[in-house]
C-alpha cells in the first residue's frame, strides 16, 4: 500500500495489476492464463461493439464474448459433471489415455474465483453492448478491473462503471480511508474466525453423520449452517471491502442483514447482492422481467433462480437449492402471507431459507435426504454433540449486535460511537479473534465457487 | 504532538489487548486445547517432572489384540520391569520423527527426564509413509508443538499457516517415487524400482498378492541418509537431546520379516536388514543407544494379517518391552 501511494498516479495501475496477478498466481500460476484470456477477449469484443456500425455486428461481438466466457466456465466447472461422467465419455476415456488425463484434469482443477471474475468481465461487455458504459481503450486498465485482488476470488462482483472509475481516479493516502478499511477488516475477521469457524464443527459433524445425533442436534446443525455460511461470506466481503478501502476504493455492499428479511424477495435484496443484481440486470430484465405474460414471468423467475443455483457449482443439490428459492418466490407472490407480526414472518422466511441450505451444504442428494431424515428423527440417532455452549452465546451476541447496528455498515456505525465505546468494541473483537476463534482452519466457503 | 499521543494510546491499547489475550489464553484455554489437539506435548509436559524416562511412539505402543489378557502398553510393561526410576509413555497413531522432534524440543532441560526412548519405525523412512495423505493433518497438530507462544501456535493452526499438501499431491508424489526412485543396495535385488518389483509379483490369491504389494511398497527402499527427511529429523533429535543432557534410545520396531520373505523373497528382508544396519551404525556413532528389535518378534505375534504394521499381541509387546527394559536398566540408576 505504501508503495502504491509512493508511486506517481499514472504508474499505480501497473503495481496494482502486478499485485493482483501475483496474488492469484501464488495459488496456481497456470490459471493466470485464463484471466488474461478472458480480459483480452472482452477487451477486443467491447472495442468491436463500440466501433461497430450495425446492430447485427454489435450483437455478434457480444455473443462471441458471452458464449466464449460461458464455454470456459462450462469447461472447468460443469464439463466433468455433465459430460465427463456420461457413459460414452467413460468409454472414450478407457480407450484413450490422453482424453482420460484431460477429463480428469478438468474434473480436479477448478480455478479459484472463476465464476466471480467471469461474471464481472461479462458484465463489462454487456454494459458496453447496452450502451451503459464506454469501452476501455487501455488493456491494462481493464485487466486491473477484472483482477483487482481484494474482490478477485469471491467478489463482490463489481460493475465496470462503479469500480473502473474509482481505479482510474487519483487516490490519496487518507487516514479516514485506512481507518474505515481497518474497521471493516477487523469486523470481517471477527465474523469469519469467531462466528463462522466456531460453527463449523457442529455443521460438519451433523452433515457427515446425521444418523448418529439426536434429532434436535441435527436441527441445530442445519440452523447453524445458515449462520455459518452467512458469517463466512459476509466476513469475506467485509475483509475485501476493507482491503479495497485502504486503497481508496469503495466496493459494493454484498449483504444487508438478510436474516431479518420478512419474505423471500426481501431476502434476495439483502443476500449476496452483487450476484442477485447481476442476474436481475443481465438475465431477468433481458428476458422481459415482469413486463411479460404470467406464464413467461414464472419461467423467468424460475430460470433466474435455477441459474443462480447452478452458478454455485455442478451438482444437483445446487439446482434444487435454486429451484426451492424460485418456488418460495412464486408461492409468496401468489399466496402472500396474511400474518401481521413481522417476527413470525421473519422466522418463517428464515426457516424456509435454512431448509434450502440443507441442499446447498450437502455433498449429494442422498446426504441432503439423510440430514432431513435426521431432523425428523427417522434415523433414530442417540448421541449428543459436544459443541461448546459459548459458541451459541457468541452467535446470540452477534445477532443482537447486527440487529442493534441497523442498516449502517460497521465502519459507519463505529464512527457514531464515542471513542471509549468504540475502542472497547475493537479490543473485545480483537480479544475474541485471538482467544476464542475456531482453532480449525476453514477456507472461505465461497472460494470453491 | 497531540496526534502523536493519540496514536500512541491507540497502539498501546492494541498491544495491551494482544498481551492480555496471550495471558488469558495460556492461563485458561491452552491446557484443555493442548490435551485435545496436541496430546503428545500435553502428556510430555505432565510427565517430565515425575519420570526419569519417557517413551515416545505411535500406535505400536498401545495396540492390543482382542485375545490379549494383558492389555498393557509396551511402555507400561517397560516401566514394570525397570529396576530403578520410573518411565511413562505417550503415543499418537501415525506419528513419525518429524512429529516427535518438536515435542522433544519442549522438554525442559531442568526436568527429571534424563532418558528418552523414541520409537524408530523402519516403514516411516519409506516413500509410502513420507508421502502419506495424513501429512496435512499431522502438520496441523505440529502447529501446537511449536516453540513460540501458545497463542501464536494456535493462530497458526487457525489461519492454516502450516504445510497442507493435498491428498492428490501426496499421492502423485508417492506414485512418482514408486515409479522412478532407484533402490541402491548391496543386496542383490531382482528389480530396482518399487513398481517394477511389484509388477512382477503375481499370486493366484488376490488377497495374498495385495499383501505382497503392500510389503514391497512399505519396505523396498534404501535410506538415503543425505536426503531422507526422517534421517534429518532423527539427526536433529540427537543434537537437541545432547544439549538438554538427555540420553537418547532409538527403539527400532520389529517388522514381519518372515512374511516379507515368504511373500516377496529374501531380497526384501535383506534390504530391511541393510537399512536397519545403516541406521544403527549412523546413530550409534552419534552416541545414541540403539535397540534393534527388527527380527525379534515372531510372525505369529503380529496382530494384523492383511497389512504391514508394527502392532503386536501381548507376547510381542512383552518381547519388545523386555529388550528395552534390559538395556534401560544398564543406564537408569
Amino acid at each position: 500500500m505504501a508503495l502504491n501511494f509512493a508511486l506517481p498516479h499514472r504508474y499505480r495501475w501497473i503495481l496494482l495489476l502486478l499485485a493482483s496477478y501475483v496474488f492469484y498466481g501464488w495459488w496456481r500460476g497456470e490459471f493466470l492464463v485464463m484471466i488474461a484470456f478472458s480480459t483480452a477477449l472482452d477487451y477486443t469484443c467491447a472495442l468491436k461493439i463500440e466501433d461497430a456500425q450495425s446492430d447485427i455486428v454489435r450483437r455478434r461481438w457480444m455473443l462471441l464474448s458471452v458464449i466464449t466466457n460461458l464455454s470456459i466456465l462450462f469447461l472447468f466447472k460443469y464439463f466433468y459433471f455433465f459430460v465427463g461422467t456420461a457413459p460414452f465419455m467413460q468409454g472414450l476415456m478407457n480407450e484413450h489415455q490422453s482424453i482420460k488425463t484431460a477429463v480428469e484434469f478438468l474434473g480436479q482443477s477448478l480455478p479459484v474465483g472463476i465464476s466471480f471474475y467471469t461474471f464481472q468481465t461479462m458484465s463489462y461487455t454487456l454494459d458496453v453492448y447496452y450502451r451503459r458504459a464506454r469501452a476501455e481503450r487501455k488493456l491494462g486498465q481493464l485487466a486491473l478491473f477484472v483482477s483487482f485482488f481484494p474482490q478477485l476470488v469471491a467478489g463482490p462482483i463489481e460493475r465496470y462503471s462503479h469500480l473502473n472509475e474509482q481505479l482510474k481516479q487519483r487516490q490519496f493516502l487518507n487516514y479516514t480511508n485506512i481507518q474505515q478499511g481497518l474497521r471493516l477488516m477487523l469486523y470481517g475477521f471477527f465474523v469469519k474466525m469467531v462466528i463462522a469457524d466456531n460453527l463449523s464443527y457442529t455443521v460438519t459433524s451433523v452433515f457427515s453423520e446425521p444418523g448418529k445425533w439426536v434429532y434436535y442436534w441435527n436441527i441445530i446443525g442445519v440452523l447453524s449452517f445458515g449462520f455459518q455460511i452467512y458469517a463466512d461470506f459476509f466476513g469475506y466481503s467485509l475483509i475485501a471491502q476493507g482491503a479495497a478501502k485502504c486503497f481508496g476504493i469503495d466496493l459494493m455492499d454484498n449483504f444487508k442483514r438478510p436474516y431479518l428479511s420478512k419474505n423471500i424477495s426481501e431476502f434476495w435484496q439483502r443476500w449476496h447482492i452483487s450476484l442477485s443484481t447481476w442476474f436481475r440486470d443481465y438475465v431477468y430484465i433481458p428476458l422481459g422481467g415482469n413486463r411479460v405474460s404470467n406464464r413467461k414471468w414464472v419461467f423467468n423467475v424460475l430460470m433466474v433462480f435455477l441459474l443462480s443455483g447452478l452458478w454455485h457449482g455442478a451438482n444437483y443439490t445446487f439446482i434444487v437449492w435454486g429451484g426451492l428459492h424460485g418456488l418460495y418466490y412464486l408461492i409468496e407472490r401468489y399466496f402472500p402471507l396474511t400474518i401481521r407480526f413481522s417476527l413470525i414472518k421473519g422466522l418463517m422466511t428464515f426457516l424456509a431459507v435454512a431448509f434450502a441450505w440443507i441442499f446447498f451444504r450437502a455433498a449429494s442428494m442422498q446426504e441432503a435426504y439423510a440430514v432431513i431424515q435426521g431432523c425428523i428423527n427417522s434415523l433414530h440417532g442417540t448421541k449428543a454433540l459436544d459443541t461448546q455452549p459459548f459458541i451459541f452465546l457468541l452467535l446470540f451476541l452477534f445477532g443482537v449486535f447486527e440487529w442493534q447496528k441497523g442498516d449502517l455498515r460497521f465502519d459507519g456505525y463505529c464512527a457514531q460511537l464515542p471513542a471509549v465505546k468504540r475502542w472497547t468494541l475493537y479490543c473485545f473483537m480483537l480479544f475474541c479473534i485471538l482467544v476464542v476463534c475456531g482453532s480449525e482452519y476453514n477456507a472461505f466457503i465461497y472460494f470453491k465457487f | 504532538m497531540y496526534q502523536g499521543v493519540k496514536y500512541g494510546i491507540k497502539l498501546g491499547l492494541i498491544g495491551l489487548t494482544v498481551g492480555l489475550s496471550a495471558f488469558v489464553y495460556k492461563a485458561i484455554y491452552w491446557e484443555p486445547e493442548l490435551k485435545d489437539q496436541g496430546h503428545m506435548l500435553f502428556n510430555v509436559l505432565e510427565f517430565e517432572w515425575h519420570n526419569d524416562a519417557l517413551y515416545i511412539g505411535e500406535s505400536s505402543n498401545y495396540w492390543t489384540s482382542p485375545n490379549d489378557s494383558d492389555k498393557r502398553s509396551i511402555s507400561e510393561m517397560i516401566n514394570a520391569q525397570l529396576g530403578h526410576g520410573r518411565l511413562s509413555g505417550t503415543q499418537v497413531p501415525a506419528y513419525h520423527a518429524g512429529m516427535f522432534l518438536p515435542v522433544i524440543k519442549q522438554i525442559d532441560p531442568k526436568s527429571r527426564v534424563k532418558h528418552l526412548v523414541v520409537t524408530m519405525n523402519l516403514r516411516s523412512f519409506g516413500q509410502a509413509w513420507i508421502y502419506s495423505t495424513q501429512e496435512a493433518a499431522l502438520m496441523r497438530s505440529k502447529c501446537f508443538y511449536g516453540d513460540q507462544h501458545p497463542l501464536f501456535n494456535r493462530m497458526a493452526a487457525a489461519l492454516g499457516y502450516y504445510e497442507q499438501p493435498s491428498a492428490e499431491e501426496q499421492e502423485a508424489k508417492m506414485l512418482a517415487a514408486f515409479e522412478h526412485d532407484r533402490i541402491q543396495s548391496q543386496v542383490a535385488l531382482p528389480y530396482t524400482t518399487i513398481n517394477t518389483w511389484k509388477d512382477h509379483i503375481v499370486f493366484d490369491d488376490p488377497a495374498k498378492q495385495a499383501l505382497a504389494h503392500h510389503y514391497v511398497k512399505a519396505y523396498a527402499f534404501s535410506i538415503d541418509t543425505l536426503n531422507n527427511p526422517r534421517v534429518a529429523d532423527f539427526d536433529e533429535m540427537v543434537n537437541v537431546c545432547r544439549t538438554k543432557g538427555i540420553r537418547l534410545y532409538f527403539n527400532i520396531m520389529s517388522e514381519n520379516a518372515a512374511w516379507a520373505d515368504s511373500l516377496v523373497g529374501s531380497a526384501l528382508s535383506g534390504l530391511m536388514r541393510e537399512n536397519v544396519a545403516k541406521l544403527v551404525n549412523r546413530y550409534a556413532s552419534k552416541g545414541v543407544v540403539m535397540i534393534d528389535n527388527l527380527n525379534l518378534v515372531p510372525a505369529e505375534c503380529f496382530g494384523e494379517k492383511d497389512w504391514t504394521t508394527e502392532h503386536y499381541d501381548q507376547r510381542g509387546r512383552q518381547i519388545i518391552a523386555q529388550q528395552v527394559a534390559t538395556i534401560l536398566n544398564r543406564y537408569v540408576h
